[in-house]
């Protein structure tokens, strides 16, 4: 083997994604909603840098902050601005919702410590049930509406039945944007993926994480909010 | 999941249900709506001029036009105190999409143009000369501190990525360089390896295990072969072409719509902001003719319904301000140029970039069909087509952002950006903040019209509750919303015009940049600011009286930055050797537009004057002036610059020079105008000779703005017929640099190929405004030629 100088501390990995093999890879299409890659065959299929998602995801959080931002400050405007403010009496449930929730952040930092420790089936056990636990809450969250709704207390019936389902309702959308990513870590084709598992487990416990903090400011504004 | 009650039981919904909303929101408040429609209802009972002074004296149309909707509105009705009045009308703005409806009296119409005074009052001057030494130091220590540091620990990263890009190879940052042991086999995917790169050419193997592993290793040992090292071109093109002939030719949807080309993205949008800003157009002038001849038969205006031309507006304003002035410089050309520019192959994410460019074309789509279906459906498809495109301009602006932090090509420092690529760059973040917020108002909207919610009250609503209830519920929410979004949605169309001005002007005044890092700084100085001042559209929405102190500040603040750009540009220009073809041409007319629309902020930047004095044909001047105008002008500067490296071809001068010309004499012949009628129409006269002698100037006037805009629209026509004419026929451009510029767009092919920079990505040595640099032969250093390779003069 040639070269044998004392290298540059520059450690480089090769990705050889597919160029010379006899079946092309077919479109894969699961990549999630970061619209990653791109394999079309024009001598481009570099991916340029793995960075490029913490970075994508760290500004997308940002701008879901915003969304919601906006959304709470339309809900405390109109929370003072009125005087007759009919307020909703929150299920119960929500509360065992919080708790699931912050369980699952729990057992998604184990999952990630289990695959720091190379332990892959404990990662995979740990990141199924935190998948578990998402799935858990949207159900919780569905069965808190549910109640509502047998209480009589529709979208519309009030400003703060609203914004209650408009809260909850856009958290749970986000919410099950991430229960994708952890569908898609866990059952995702590794062979294809320019993506490291350590690179989406992070990316998305960022996202995961955030979710359940905002859960908890959310929820923590409807109760001030009464 | 049902959320709705079957059948409607509170009072109130009953009451949501009733009231229609007849006109956008943004007709509402961007437009000023209440202005057109206000004009062209008189206008088509009334002379033109009848209809400003009645306006004006705000008792004589009155009678005309009073409904029976005083009765629906008993806070109106009794008109007594100034304070109830006031907030009566305040909160008739606010509500303003399902408002207009049957409120048409005149005295409505002074105050609500006083709230809805347009997409106003950036860049007053005069901060500049109040004195802000004390801003300086700080600009110049901290600041550029930053700026000075920040590129070397954000380059990084993306130093080695690129040069060896085409071999597939890249740096492991973020592992720290190599597999960790616990990932082998498993994580790592069997056909990647880790490679140490070596001081001799060639690669040492560091694990052959896993390459032994790998099911196509041959193709991996390739790579190991000291031919890799030696010819990593020849391997990379072996392969691509290799590829294309695997795989046949993409057709011609495959080639266009479903690429995920940066660049024919790009001009997708090009293409998609020129249908748009010609139909645009069109609506404009069925407006104009419309309100100086009433009597004419109009397309899309059959009839007197006074919401098909309600629709007009909306469908004019949303088209030129969404698909023309957000979609066009940054989608449009940003995609195109920001990664030739920054030397990326592609931006961060292609699908996503797709996706953006579809979901903006099914705005489109959908907004049209809102213009032509009815006003119920059509308010509807509005909202949800606008919250689609807020959707396709957050998924832009993070891909911007991204491709821009994380994948620069070597050597491409944060002070090496062309300045272009800053205002791409800014515009991206600020994009990824405020289109959150339309968003969320969207559904707020939606959510109020599918499914009765009531977060902006109709005021029907609101007349069914008891007097404290609507006193304290006077719902700004709507406004605060919209303006926080509408005021930085006018620096999101400007933003990036300012940086392709002042990259125009840099690179045919043959001169640098002045004060360059001033000028970023002040790049970032409008985004900050711009986000700031919402609170200035809305003075007269009975806010806390401080806050129109305050937002009013924040709104001269404004001028800080726009001084700055402004003196870099004439800074740029002084004493330089000025090539005046039709590029500069756009670009010296931006800056002349910029000033004549800055100096009538001046007048709309302070609380009292905005407030008081001027009315909405004031506003429709001066935005149009400083927003559309201006903005296009920047538009076609770059067009005619960059379409040598779109297409091959150059756009023909001549025609180029005769269309600025009369373009640039019919804005101001149009728009001028306008600001004088704006104020005329507010003119505190009481002698009525006076009234008279005006009376008989103001529908010439009116009669001539329609005439110099139809003439303006046809003066396009030569533009259209240059652009069509030279992308078929014109003049071949053999070189790939015809404007010897520096940057790295210009060191390819034109067109660019499909992999942008072949097989080794580009490596930048030096700034982006290198000209006339003393000692050197040619008056432009490229940036990616090496020191070497740059002729001395002799």
């Amino acid at each position: 083997m040639p070269g044998t100088t004392s290298p540059p501390e520059i450690e480089l990995i090769i990705e050889d994604i597919g160029g010379g093999r006899g079946n092309p890879p077919p479109g894969d299409d699961d990549n999630g909603g970061d619209g990653g890659g791109d394999n079309d065959n024009r001598g481009r299929k570099q991916s340029p840098s793995p960075k490029r998602y913490s970075t994508a995801i760290t500004i997308a959080l940002v701008s879901i902050l915003m969304f919601f931002m906006a959304l709470a400050s339309a809900f405390i405007v109109l929370r003072r601005g009125s005087e007759v403010w009919v307020t909703v009496h929150l299920p119960p449930i929500l509360l065992a919702n919080t708790l699931i929730l912050l369980a699952s952040s729990f057992t998604l930092e184990a999952s990630r410590r289990r695959l720091s420790l190379a332990d892959p089936s404990g990662f995979r056990k740990f990141w199924l049930l935190t998948t578990g636990l998402g799935i858990l809450f949207v159900a919780g969250q569905l069965v808190a509406w549910r109640q509502l709704v047998a209480q009589g207390v529709y979208i519309a019936s009030n400003q703060a039945s609203s914004f209650f389902y408009i809260f909850t309702g856009a958290h749970a959308v986000h919410l099950l944007g991430g229960v994708g990513a952890l569908l898609y870590v866990s059952f995702r084709k590794s062979d294809q993926k320019r993506i490291s598992l350590s690179t989406a487990a992070e990316i998305t416990s960022y996202y995961w994480h955030f979710m359940d903090g905002l859960w908890v400011f959310l929820l923590a504004l409807l109760y001030l909010g009464k | 999941m049902k959320l709705i009650p079957s059948e409607s039981s509170a009072p109130t919904q009953l009451l949501s249900r009733q009231h229609f909303v007849r006109i956008s929101p943004l007709a509402a408040t961007l437009m000023d709506l209440p202005a057109s429609v206000a004009n062209k209802r008189l206008t088509a009972e009334l002379s033109p001029l009848a209809a400003t002074l009645t306006k004006n004296r705000g008792v004589g149309g009155a009678p005309l036009f009073a409904r029976s909707d005083n009765d629906a509105h008993p806070e109106f009705a009794n008109g007594g105190g100034a304070e109830g009045f006031f907030s009566g009308l305040t909160l008739l703005y606010c509500c303003a999409p399902r408002a207009f409806y049957n409120s048409f009296t005149t005295k409505r119409f002074r105050t609500l143009s006083q709230n809805c005074r347009g997409v106003a009052q950036q860049f007053p001057f005069w901060e500049l000369f109040a004195g802000h030494s004390a801003e300086r130091p700080l600009f110049s220590s901290s600041l550029f501190y930053g700026l000075h540091t920040l590129p070397s620990f954000v380059s990084r990263n993306s130093f080695a990525c690129h040069s060896y890009e085409n071999c597939r190879v890249y740096t492991n940052s973020s592992q720290n360089g190599t597999c960790q042991p616990a990932y082998r086999g498993q994580d790592y995917p069997s056909h990647r390896c880790a490679l140490r790169l070596s001081n001799s050419p060639t690669l040492r193997l560091l694990n052959p295990s896993t390459l032994a592993l790998s099911d196509h290793t041959s193709a991996s040992l390739a790579f190991s072969s000291p031919m890799y090292s030696i010819c990593p071109a020849s391997m990379a093109n072996d392969e691509s072409a290799a590829n294309q002939a695997e795989t046949s030719q993409p057709g011609f949807l495959g080639r266009t719509l479903l690429s995920t080309d940066h660049k024919v993205i790009g001009l997708n949008y090009l293409w998609l902001a020129l249908f748009s800003v010609f139909l645009g157009l069109a609506m404009s002038l069925l407006m104009r003719i419309h309100l100086v001849w009433p009597g004419i038969r109009l397309p899309f205006l059959s009839g007197s319904s006074l919401e098909r031309y309600a629709a007009l507006t909306t469908f004019h304003g949303s088209v030129m301000v969404f698909l023309v002035l957000t979609a066009a410089p940054q989608a449009g050309f940003g995609n195109y140029f920001l990664p030739l520019q920054i030397g990326a192959r592609e931006m961060a994410f292609p699908k996503l970039n797709r996706l953006s460019f579809w979901a903006t074309a099914a705005s489109l789509i959908g907004l049209t069909i809102a213009f032509l279906a009815a006003p119920e459906t059509g308010i509807t498809l509005w909202t949800a087509s606008v919250a689609l495109f807020s959707l396709a301009s957050l998924c832009n602006g993070i891909n911007f952002s991204v491709t821009t932090i994380d994948l620069r090509a070597r050597g491409m420092t944060l002070p090496r950006l062309p300045l272009t690529v800053w205002a791409w760059f800014i515009n991206g973040i600020l994009s990824t903040l405020i289109f959150s917020i339309l968003l969320a108002a969207s559904v707020c909207l939606l959510s109020d019209r599918l499914s009765s919610t009531h977060f902006f009250p109709p005021l029907n609503f609101l007349a069914g509750q008891p007097a404290s209830f609507v006193a304290n519920f006077l719902p700004v929410l709507w406004q605060r919303l919209f303006w926080f979004f509408a005021q930085a949605e006018v620096y999101i169309a400007m933003l990036p015009c300012f940086g392709l001005t002042t990259h125009l002007l840099s690179t045919f005044s043959r001169k640098p940049v002045w004060i360059e890092r001033l000028v970023v700084l002040a790049l970032c100085g409008v985004g900050l600011f711009g986000f700031c001042v919402w609170g200035q559209h809305m003075f007269a929405s009975g806010m806390n009286p401080f806050s129109p102190l305050v937002f009013s500040l924040l709104a001269s603040s404004l001028g800080l930055p726009a001084t700055i750009l402004l003196i870099s540009w004439l800074g740029t220009l002084w004493n330089a050797r000025i090539q005046l073809n039709t590029s500069m041409l756009f670009a010296i007319g931006f800056v002349s537009l910029f000033m004549a629309g800055g100096i009538s902020g001046i007048f709309l930047a302070g609380r009292d004057l905005a407030a008081a004095a001027v009315s909405d044909e004031f506003i429709t001047g001066h935005f149009h002036l400083v927003m559309g105008v201006a903005a296009t002008f920047a538009i076609l500067g770059a067009l005619f610059f960059w379409f040598p490296k779109l297409f091959g071809r150059r756009l023909n001068e001549s025609l180029g020079k005769i269309h600025f010309w009369l373009t640039f004499a019919g804005v101001y012949l149009v728009f001028m105008p306008l600001h004088w009628l704006g104020l005329l129409t507010h003119a505190n006269l009481y002698s009525g000779s006076r009234i008279a002698a005006i009376s008989a100037m103001v529908a010439p006037v009116r009669a001539f703005i329609t005439v110099a805009a139809i003439l303006l629209v046809l003066a396009q026509g030569i533009f259209l017929f240059n652009f069509l004419w030279s992308l078929f026929r014109g003049e071949k451009i053999e070189e790939r640099n015809p404007w010897r510029a520096t940057t790295l767009e210009w060191s390819v092919s034109s067109p660019p190929p499909a992999g942008d920079f072949g097989a080794t990505g580009p490596v930048v040595y030096r700034g982006a405004y290198e000209f006339s640099v003393l000692g050197v032969a040619e008056d432009f250093v490229p940036q990616h030629l090496s020191p070497e390779q740059v002729s001395k003069a002799r």
